[in-house]
């Protein structure tokens, strides 16, 4: 079931999240070794990807423009918000005769599927 | 499995992303290129590096910041440094009156040494050196004029086979240092393949190129001297020669002291091992490693005469040239 999310104080229903935080090491092989060496480089930011489905040019508008920006995040578990990095923004515009979902908003408005890579800040 | 946390101390700069420095025995001064995010550092500033682990590091140089470079979009900066005697590389020396250059007359080579270093602003200076050899003794002092101090010291130490180097804490040194073991001088480290911990690549040469067994020396006025001897890496009475030229050798004895000395030095095989090792910021060139690798059939003691160190992306690495 997806959860309406806001984003830079647009509406997002997301039904997809996943990430990743991986540490950077460097594996270093000696001759003769039975085991590598690894040596820790950094600890990189976390990065997650968020899914979903965006109802109107208004809402679609604001999020297409937050690449690159700082900005908020509420999402269903931190209803306070909090600050990403906005890393990566990609949309397709999806062929429907009418939208029910956002009652607020006229049924034959336009409908995105909209992606986002952000780094929690 | 073996973790380790790379650490580091760099004066003036944040976020590094990478450091390569370059210590060598036949180079003048010591190089350090720093790849960070961001710096406070200006030319000429003075800078220390520290390189090793989250269980310590270790001081691998003493200098000052040479340039700074600042690039887009990425927004790095590069910034090269280069040690003490860098000073002597870029003081040109040009007598206000060409006809009272810089002269010394019957003075050691110690104390000639030390003085064309105060005149390029180098003070922190020692010596060690087992002869007593004078210069401007004959009819004319020594004279230098119209080149950089560095070109001058070294025009004086290649003459006596002896080194003069910058250390890790900035501190000149006057040295007979040769690149192989002149007797009796014990190995700091052991890089063994046996051990699986220590060695990632290597490889091993001999060459008689950089041999030479027939010295000739010219001096000022007329003064020449030669030495030669037979080598048994080269034909029979076959002779790789190499000259000495410089008017401040002024005495027939002076020439005769810098061809003998020089043939000793340079009358050698060179024998050269290739290492990659794990990261360890306490090797250090002008010291040695007993090195046993069987597969490329080395084992010995081996005097460590370039360290590479690459420390970022790729981890913690360096790259050796050791010679005997």
């Amino acid at each position: 079931m997806a959860s309406i999310w806001k984003l830079a104080g647009a509406d997002i229903y997301v039904d997809k999240q996943s990430g990743d935080k991986p540490p950077h090491f460097a594996e270093l092989r000696p001759i003769g070794s039975t085991s590598s060496i690894f040596h820790e480089i950094s600890n990189p930011t976390e990065a997650f990807a968020m899914e979903g489905t965006v109802i109107g040019e208004t809402f679609f508008t604001t999020l297409r423009d937050t690449g690159g920006d700082v900005t908020t995040l509420i999402t269903d578990l931190v209803p306070g918000g909090m600050s990403v990095f906005v890393e990566n923004v990609t949309y397709d515009r999806l062929n429907y005769y009418k939208q029910t979902v956002d009652t607020a908003q006229a049924d034959d408005v336009p409908t995105y599927r909209m992606s986002f890579v952000l780094r929690p800040q | 499995m073996a973790v380790q946390t790379l650490s580091y101390t760099v004066t003036g700069i944040t976020n590094l992303t990478d450091i390569q420095v370059i210590e060598a025995h036949n180079n003048s001064v010591t190089q350090v290129i720093i790849t960070c995010e961001s710096t406070s550092l200006t030319v000429g500033d003075s800078i220390t590096v520290h390189l090793g682990y989250s269980t310590g590091t270790t001081k691998v140089f003493t200098g000052y910041v040479r340039t700074v470079l600042q690039s887009y979009p990425v927004g790095e900066y590069t910034i090269t440094c280069e040690d003490v005697l860098a000073k002597a590389a870029i003081h040109y020396m040009a007598a206000a009156d060409p006809e009272n250059p810089f002269s010394r007359s019957n003075i050691l080579t110690q104390d000639l040494v030390e003085d064309l270093l105060n005149d390029a602003g180098i003070t922190n200076y020692t010596h060690s050196v087992p002869l007593t050899v004078r210069w401007g003794t004959g009819s004319v002092p020594v004279e230098f004029n119209l080149i950089n101090n560095m070109t001058a010291i070294e025009t004086i130490t290649k003459a006596l086979a002896w080194k003069v180097f910058a250390d890790r804490d900035g501190q000149v040194h006057l040295e007979d240092r040769k690149a192989y073991d002149m007797g009796g001088e014990s190995a700091s480290f052991t890089f063994d393949t046996s051990t699986g911990t220590t060695i990632l690549n290597d490889s091993y040469s001999t060459s008689a190129e950089n041999l030479r067994n027939r010295i000739v020396v010219y001096g000022n006025g007329g003064i020449h001297a030669s030495a030669s001897a037979v080598s048994p890496h080269l034909p029979s009475g076959f002779y790789q020669t190499a000259v000495i030229a410089t008017p401040i050798i002024d005495t027939s004895s002076l020439a005769n002291q810098v061809a003998s000395l020089n043939l000793a030095a340079m009358n050698r095989l060179t024998e050269q091992i290739s290492l990659t090792i794990v990261g360890n910021p306490d090797v250090r060139i002008r010291t040695f490693a007993n090195v046993i690798d069987s597969r490329i059939g080395v084992s010995g003691k081996w005097y460590i005469y370039r360290v590479e160190h690459s420390f970022g992306d790729m981890g913690y690495k360096q790259s050796l040239i050791l010679t005997r």
